[in-house]
């Protein structure tokens, strides 16, 4: 039996104690960009409640295009006004180059992928990085409330970085 | 006080009963790719443990290159192997097209976004779009296990696209 099987079974479970449907719109009127980070359970982290927020999550929780589609979208169609962003400490974007693993990639395929990987060397500077792409953006209507974190796997805390 | 202050607080209760997964690497060699719905909370949908898997979210759980990238970085680094996609019923990006949002877009900044919106109509066609840009893709090596799922906001249940 494949993990699927396994989580679908446990959705079963889910479906049965199921209250729903809430509303479209996120109550809270946040959107949250994150790490995809296995041990990152945003829900947990912010005492998110469904239906409250928008959760955005890639490799690095950096913002490239995709988030800017996805906040445009959040924002214009959904209405929310507020941006938080969670970086996390121990991040396997700090253990490699973008050269080295496109390299890679290349060597196995013969085809170098056309992205950036968005690898990173110091998490405050990445969050940084992610809020000023953000303010950048022509496509993002609401900027006042952006604010990042660096989530500490160890002990559980956010720390803001300022 | 700003909704971010709000979940700080609930952030420091979080850390007082944190306990953190042994391994950066995801326990059950998945990956989640899911839309950023904030009615769709992943880890209580397939009943997840903290550490299990990875998960990518965006507008709409669409395969975009930043899940490729993401998907890449799962499986090359962090030994991912399983895929699993979640759209669900009541997408905002099933309520609006490409040229009407960039329209809007266009009209209020002057510029037009060189991004797809990757709005569709139905989600069950839609999640095979998804899996067949997977599919296709040269730079993710693990294609065997992909399954994706219409999540219905109404019951709680994962049905799946056959």
């Amino acid at each position: 039996m494949s993990v699927t099987d396994e989580y679908l079974k446990n959705n079963e479970a889910y479906a049965a104690r199921f209250s729903g449907p809430l509303p479209l719109p996120p109550a809270s009127h946040v959107a949250v960009v994150a790490c995809m980070d296995a041990r990152l359970n945003v829900y947990g982290i912010l005492g998110l409640n469904e239906g409250e927020a928008h959760v955005i999550r890639n490799a690095g929780g950096v913002v490239t295009d995709d988030e800017i589609r996805s906040l445009a979208i959040s924002q214009r169609l959904l209405g929310t006004t507020e941006i938080i962003l969670i970086h996390h400490t121990d991040c396997g974007m700090l253990t490699f180059t973008d050269d080295a693993f496109k390299r890679s990639i290349q060597d196995e395929t013969g085809i170098k992928p056309e992205w950036a990987a968005e690898a990173f060397t110091d998490l405050d500077e990445d969050v940084r990085q992610s809020i000023a792409r953000i303010k950048a953006s022509p496509f993002i209507p609401h900027k006042d409330s952006v604010r990042g974190f660096v989530f500490d796997v160890a002990t559980g805390k956010l720390n803001e970085v300022l | 006080m700003s909704v971010a202050d709000e979940y700080l607080k609930n952030n420091a209760a979080y850390a007082k009963r944190y306990q953190a997964p042994s391994s950066h690497l995801p326990s059950r060699h998945v990956a989640i790719v899911a839309c950023m719905d904030s009615r769709l909370n992943v880890s209580t949908v397939l009943g997840m443990d903290d550490g299990a898997a990875h998960v990518i979210r965006n507008g709409g759980g669409a395969v975009t290159d930043d899940v490729i990238r993401s998907l890449a970085l799962s499986q090359r680094l962090l030994g991912t192997t399983e895929i699993i996609l979640i759209h669900h019923t009541d997408c905002g990006l099933a309520k609006t097209t490409e040229d009407e949002f960039k329209g809007a877009i266009e009209a209020e900044t002057g510029i037009r976004p060189p991004w797809a919106v990757e709005t569709f109509t139905d989600p069950a066609a839609d999640v095979r779009q998804s899996i067949a840009r997977i599919a296709a893709s040269p730079f993710i090596p693990h294609k065997d296990q992909v399954r994706g799922f219409v999540f219905d906001v109404a019951t709680g249940s994962l049905n799946e696209v056959i």
